[in-house]
């Protein structure tokens, strides 16, 4: 199981290399759609990686509807993630 | 600014004109995003368009980030013609003293397509055109009901885009809810008690950036280049503002005619997407089963989207006689309208 840290790293990671993110626009309160600059579609592509990166089986996109920020989001994968 | 009531008023005939090219989610998203894996874009096109927008298709006269070919591309005002023909056919008429033709993208910086229109059609009708943004189907039909009001007999109105030579080459959001089309309708005088429509639009310029192609005219080699005739603007700020304007202009038109939202037969909204149609209509009050989408088939189409719902809706026959019909839209300008139609 990974550390909050380690999933932290993940995520930060993806936002850079598959969404373009800039590094300094990344922090525990950084929402995705302001912010990390991502649209409505990023967002769901996000998901997608995410699913597949931390084996979310069980997960359904409309379970992160609530979630903004990478604080939120991160939590969300350390409780349900299975890497 | 209200509009009416213009007592006396019916809908003769519509007709629509779609693209050759239909366009799924997932090519449409291909237009954008080509280095991705196919799971990847399948995942994108059900859940982030067809599940959570009800997008399913859409037709385009032109694939985005692919040369424009004038010479074979239907336009503008090819589409216009041949929806205006099918409407024409459909009312059983072949001429009319006034054609009114509404667009966001026309096919020429000068000159008009409803006189494109008029000519196609051998037609000397007097011809206009109105540019107001997705809200243009909408205002031509209030203008067109104004004109009946001061005695013309009959008007062919016609709302028509070719969003796809505008999408932004980056903008997948652009790319899965944008389409081309048209729609028109025949809109003639009648008895007194046999029809009505009411109506209300209003603008405010300054919010204008929020949905535009900023490139000045002509265009220069480095505004194109930079991309300024493509669509751009403030989508969060915009999708912010734009539920109250709906709602502003449903209320106008509500009270004008002393209407209860109970009252509404027939909600036919701008079709942009399913949750923001259903958010309107939940706002107003308008149950669920009265509202008439065809947003899944089309996506968003501009000044034809109204218009060509209402065509639409007509022809499945959800526009019966002695029916009040509410229709509202938010557009570029920023332009807000509503109308009832009593038919």
């Amino acid at each position: 199981m990974a550390t909050r840290e380690e999933v932290y790293a993940q995520l930060r990671s993806i936002l850079i290399i598959d969404f373009s993110v800039t590094p300094e626009k990344i922090g525990e309160e950084a929402t995705f759609r302001g912010q990390m600059g991502l649209d409505s579609l990023d967002t769901v592509d996000l998901i997608y990686l995410l699913k597949k990166t931390f084996r979310l089986e069980n997960v359904r996109t409309h379970d992160f509807r609530d979630l903004h920020t990478m604080r939120q989001v991160v939590d969300f994968l350390v409780a349900h993630g299975k890497e | 600014m209200l509009v009416g009531p213009v007592r006396g008023i019916a809908i003769a005939g519509g007709g629509v004109a779609w693209p050759a090219r239909v366009v799924d989610n997932v090519a449409a998203l291909r237009t954008v995003v080509r280095d991705l894996d196919d799971e990847r874009v399948a995942f994108m096109a059900k859940e982030g368009v067809a599940d959570a927008l009800g997008i399913e298709r859409r037709a385009w006269a032109h694939v985005p980030g692919t040369p424009f070919d004038h010479a074979t591309e239907e336009t503008t005002a090819t589409l216009a013609v041949r929806a205006a023909r099918a409407a024409l056919a459909d009312a059983g008429v072949g001429d009319v003293p006034l054609v009114i033709c509404a667009t966001a993208t026309p096919p020429r910086m000068t000159s008009s397509i409803a006189a494109f229109v008029g000519a196609e059609l051998g037609m000397r009708a007097a011809c206009i055109d109105i540019r107001t943004g997705c809200s243009g189907g909408l205002v031509a039909l209030l203008t067109a009901s104004l004109y009946l009001a001061a005695g013309t007999t009959r008007v062919l109105v016609i709302g028509s885009e070719t969003f796809s030579k505008i999408i932004p080459k980056a903008s997948k959001v652009a790319a899965v809810t944008l389409g081309d089309g048209a729609a028109a309708v025949v809109v003639e005088r009648r008895d007194e008690d046999e029809g009505a429509i009411t109506g209300f639009m209003e603008t405010d310029g300054a919010l204008g950036v929020l949905a535009t192609a900023p490139g000045a005219l002509p265009p220069t080699h480095d505004e194109i280049d930079r991309g300024a005739y493509e669509l751009a603007g403030e989508p969060d700020e915009l999708a912010a503002v734009v539920p109250g304007k709906y709602a502003e202009a449903i209320q106008a038109v509500l009270r004008r005619t002393d209407t209860s939202a109970a009252e509404i037969d027939l909600f036919v909204p701008h079709q942009t997407t399913r949750p923001l149609i259903e958010a309107v209509a939940e706002k107003a009050g308008i149950a669920r089963e009265k509202i008439f989408t065809n947003v899944a088939e089309h996506a968003n189409v501009g000044s034809a989207a109204l218009l060509g719902a209402l065509v639409e809706a007509r022809a499945a026959g959800r526009v019966p006689k002695r029916k009040r019909v509410l229709m509202a839209v938010v557009g570029g300008g920023m332009t807000w309208a509503s109308a009832i139609l009593e038919t």
